[in-house]
């Protein structure tokens, strides 16, 4: 055998194999000797010592520690995605989306894999519209995750996946859009980025427009992909459910306009233009719109066009949606709208009747006040129809102080004031009625002073006249639409029977004069027979007391009175107007444009209600002192308000106007007519004692 | 001498057995070691079953089992009982295979058994394949149908945008220059037209007017305008 030499000093055969570098130690002959086995023998149990320390450890990996293990390492390949449920649309009453949210592109980045946060912060910050420093800060952050824009339009979200930057990625995400705008928007409320209703109906209906998220938990690849069989959890979203609303979005875009219209002609602060279904109680529309405060830069709400005198120029001031739905949620006193309870009241008790009559003098002291009509005029013999249609404060007085206070608040609380509504709007106030009686009391509620109202409460009370004499519960929400499609109808609240059918009849025949020949004939919607009162209430000032020349001039009515389909009421705040200069022709706007939409024809006109007397010409002279219609807004005079332009009042302040020209060409004639606005008579008599006690007039 | 008393026959299955040839050892041994009596059988019997190469537990066992049980078959059977009753067991041989049909075995099953795993293998990995070839046609489906359903909710949008009263009043006046009316005329029925008229079909005779159709001949006789 030839052995060579090899490193190490052992040999090798020719076939390469070993030999023994120690002699005695391996013998394939002998095996094994004896320090060998020991050898072997302790390199077996080293071996297995070792091995059952491996297996030790794996039985406690794979064992009793495997939750905890599972759990960090699933977090590098499993990944749970949110799954959002839609979030239901509302819709008006037929069918047309206000509200609705659509899927949106998202930019968020992985700051810990983001390579130059400031190369990267510049290449967004044009397309993101976010400043670079703001982008560069969020990027360099020790986290995940951070939200670079939300909810951008499509084009930027091509854009950046465009520029395919380190670290950065897209997501949907669901915006909510307002296709109409800002068409009903205080009513709709808002909803916040992370899709909760913020306020209004959004708010109140969240549990129901906002559906149930579901998740998906899946295995990925590095590279984001879902493993093909790797989805481990599956819970698929809800979605949220549609509201049907019962407003109208055509009358509620009219009804915004026409109080525009009424609130810039009347220099107004702001206004309320409501219109009800009278059968069911529904809302049509509820317009809310308010002047913007002084450097504000919101949108005007619908864009009316006021010109104002000649050479003057500049960008009108336009009213914008208000805050907040101040139909249920702002109160005011209501001023002679409210004569409508005392009367009914006493007619229901049978402590009066239409025909009886009553001795009205120029004044009327009560207690330590002394009570004024809007007008002075002689002593006259008025009946309550007459009482009624002149909107005497005086008469009214002397009918409520037959009525005693205790049945006048027993009908404030049967017509709902004082309550809230059964909508429960968010913010909704209840109204204010008397927290102590005084002596001038029984003569200042009942000309709806000294008593707080909501818009709302108002238009309901005098839908129950409407209605036959029965309280129809305010609806704003017909329906709800489930995810499989189904409606589901709101059931309607339960209605009551405030006076009787007789006396609504009767109330139906003395309103119907009021806009024949009394305060509100600037609402007559001839051939139409309109139902209507005006009120003109006194606005405290912040000091105590009323201020002067600053009213609620408001209308509250129906139509057609044969068989009113529709109840409305138009509340022009802080203006120096009457309501039958700022309100009524409004009223007659908006309702005239209800009767159009919803096909309600004339009715052939029916007879005054038995033993309701008429209101004499002779005896009428509301219509004289309540001030003519605003020029513009009148529906009467062969204008119409959503187009023909308003000539500014001379000497006070005149409106802030514009020179842009009309759309109608035959506007131009009317401007030629130079009028000036009438300045309502500004009660002269304020009881200094009781502030409370200041005669309100039609 | 003793004569060795005739083997029985035995009621052993043939499983349990041992060879014949380990059974005739067993015999010899006992034979040839002069005790006498049952014990010194069984006795016997072990030690033979153990001489045979029957060392494990249960061969053991078995010759134990068998020279136990040899003891009642030890008295002669009656002439008549051992004719009369057919021998229908018989100690079988049990068959063998020489080394190389094994090998040719095993190998064959070696073969079978990697062809098989092959192809299980080939086919989990088909399978996987299209699973996953499967799941990325889903993925892109559900991209399909997210995106579908996001372009649809656009257009409602849309739809819904440009069929806002305010879109709709700014198209018609600052696109089509309409004016909305300066005055509304209302068209009175006349109280000289009678509330229902009698209806005339085409054949002169008079009848119903079909349902929705009650109100036409009013509404017919504004609409043809007054002279």
């Amino acid at each position: 055998m030839i052995r060579r030499p090899q490193a190490g000093g052992r040999e090798v055969d020719k076939s390469g194999r070993r030999g023994r570098s120690t002699p005695g130690r391996y013998s394939p002959k002998h095996g094994l000797g004896s320090r060998g086995r020991i050898r072997a023998f302790a390199l077996l149990i080293g071996v297995a010592v070792i091995f059952a320390v491996i297996c030790g450890k794996l039985v406690v990996i794979q064992g009793f520690e495997s939750a905890s293990y599972l759990a960090a390492g699933g977090s590098e390949w499993e990944q749970t995605i949110a799954l959002p449920g839609e979030r239901g649309a509302i819709l008006d009453r037929n069918g047309y989306e206000l509200a609705m949210s659509v899927p949106q592109t998202s930019i968020y980045a992985n700051p810990r894999q983001v390579s130059d946060p400031r190369a990267e912060a510049a290449a967004l910050s044009p397309v993101l519209g976010v400043s670079q420093a703001v982008l560069e800060n969020e990027m360099s952050q020790a986290t995940t995750f951070v939200y670079l824009a939300r909810t951008i339009t499509d084009a930027a979200a091509k854009k950046v996946a465009g520029l395919n930057l380190a670290g950065v990625y897209s997501l949907s995400e669901p915006k909510r859009f307002y296709p109409a705008g800002q068409l009903a928007q205080p009513l709709l409320g808002s909803v916040g980025m992370d899709g909760n209703g913020l306020g209004a109906l959004e708010y109140k209906y969240n549990p129901i427009l906002q559906g149930r998220a579901g998740k998906e938990t899946a295995q990925i690849d590095p590279q984001g992909r879902l493993i093909p069989g790797g989805v481990q959890d599956y819970q698929a979203p809800v979605a949220g459910q549609d509201l049907v609303l019962s407003i109208d979005e055509p009358l509620q875009y009219q009804a915004e306009q026409a109080l525009a219209q009424a609130v810039v002609a009347a220099r107004a602060h702001s206004g309320i233009a409501l219109l009800m279904n009278s059968k069911t109680g529904e809302i049509l529309a509820d317009a809310e719109l308010t002047m913007p405060a002084a450097g504000s830069n919101q949108p005007p709400a619908v864009p009316v066009t006021i010109p104002g005198p000649a050479g003057s120029s500049g960008s009108q001031t336009q009213p914008v949606q208000a805050t907040s739905a101040s139909s249920f949620t702002n109160v005011y006193e209501p001023g002679s709208v409210n004569k409508l309870i005392t009367i009914s009241a006493a007619l229901q008790l049978g402590i009066i009747k239409p025909s009886d009559q009553f001795t009205i003098p120029n004044s009327y002291p009560v207690s330590d006040a002394v009570f004024h009509d809007a007008e002075s005029h002689p002593t006259e013999r008025w009946t309550v129809t007459d009482i009624l249609a002149n909107s005497s404060n005086i008469g009214t007085i002397q009918i409520a102080q037959r009525l005693g206070r205790a049945d006048l608040m027993k009908f404030i609380n049967d017509y709902q004031l004082g309550s809230v509504t059964d909508i429960g709007f968010p913010g909704e106030s209840a109204g204010l009625l008397p927290s102590y009686w005084s002596g001038t009391s029984i003569a200042d509620v009942p000309i709806g002073q000294g008593i707080a109202v909501t818009a709302m409460q108002m238009l309901a009370a005098y839908n129950t006249i409407a209605n036959g004499g029965v309280y129809v519960p305010p609806r704003l929400v017909d329906a709800t639409i489930d995810g499989q499609g189904r409606q589901h109808p709101v059931a309607m609240t339960p209605q009551h029977r405030v006076v009787s059918a007789t006396v609504a009849k009767e109330m139906t025949t003395m309103l119907d004069e009021v806009v024949r020949v009394g305060t509100g004939t600037a609402a007559n919607l001839d051939p139409y027979t309109v139902a209507g009162k005006t009120g003109t209430g006194l606005v405290p000032g912040p000091t105590g007391g009323y201020e002067a020349g600053h009213y609620v001039a408001s209308f509250a009515g129906f139509v057609p009175a044969e068989d009113p389909q529709i109840t409305g009421m138009v509340v022009v705040d802080d203006t120096p107007d009457y309501g039958a200069a700022a309100s009524a022709p409004t009223f007659a706007t908006i309702a005239r444009d209800a009767l159009e939409d919803l096909s309600i024809p004339p009715m052939p006109k029916q007879a005054a209600a038995p033993g309701v007397p008429l209101a004499t010409a002779a005896s009428a002279t509301g219509a004289d002192y309540a001030g003519a219609p605003i020029p513009g807004l009148s529906t009467t005079d062969g204008t119409n308000p959503a187009t023909t332009p308003v000539t500014p009042v001379t000497p006070s302040t005149p409106v802030t106007t514009q020179t842009t020209p009309t759309t109608t060409p035959t506007s131009s004639t009317t401007l030629a007519t130079t009028t000036t606005r009438p300045t309502p008579t500004t009660p002269t008599t304020l009881p200094p004692t009781a502030a409370r006690s200041s005669p309100t007039t039609g | 001498m003793m004569q060795a008393p005739e083997r029985p026959r035995s009621s052993v299955p043939p499983g349990l057995r041992p060879s014949p040839a380990r059974a005739a050892a067993a015999a010899r041994l006992m034979a040839g070691s002069g005790e006498s009596g049952p014990s010194a059988r069984a006795h016997r019997l072990r030690h033979g079953a153990r001489a045979a190469g029957l060392a494990t537990t249960s061969g053991v066992a078995t010759a134990a089992a068998l020279a136990e049980k040899a003891v009642p078959w030890s008295r002669p059977s009656a002439p008549g009982e051992r004719e009369g009753r057919p021998r229908h067991l018989r100690v079988v041989e049990p068959r063998t295979l020489s080394p190389a049909q094994r090998r040719r075995r095993a190998r064959a099953l070696l073969l079978a058994g990697v062809g098989l795993a092959t192809a299980v293998a080939f086919a989990l990995v088909y399978l996987h394949v299209l699973l996953a070839q499967r799941q990325f046609r889903l993925d892109r489906m559900n991209s399909q149908v997210q995106a579908n359903q996001t372009n649809y909710q656009r257009i409602r949008l849309n739809v819904a945008q440009l069929g806002s009263p305010q879109h709709i009043i700014s198209t018609a006046v600052g696109q089509l220059g309409m004016v909305q009316p300066n005055k509304v005329t209302y068209l009175t029925p006349s109280s000289t037209i009678p509330t229902a008229l009698p209806h005339t079909s085409s054949n002169g005779t008079s009848g119903q007017a079909p349902a929705g159709d009650a109100d036409w001949p009013l509404v017919k006789s504004q609409l043809a305008g007054t002279p």
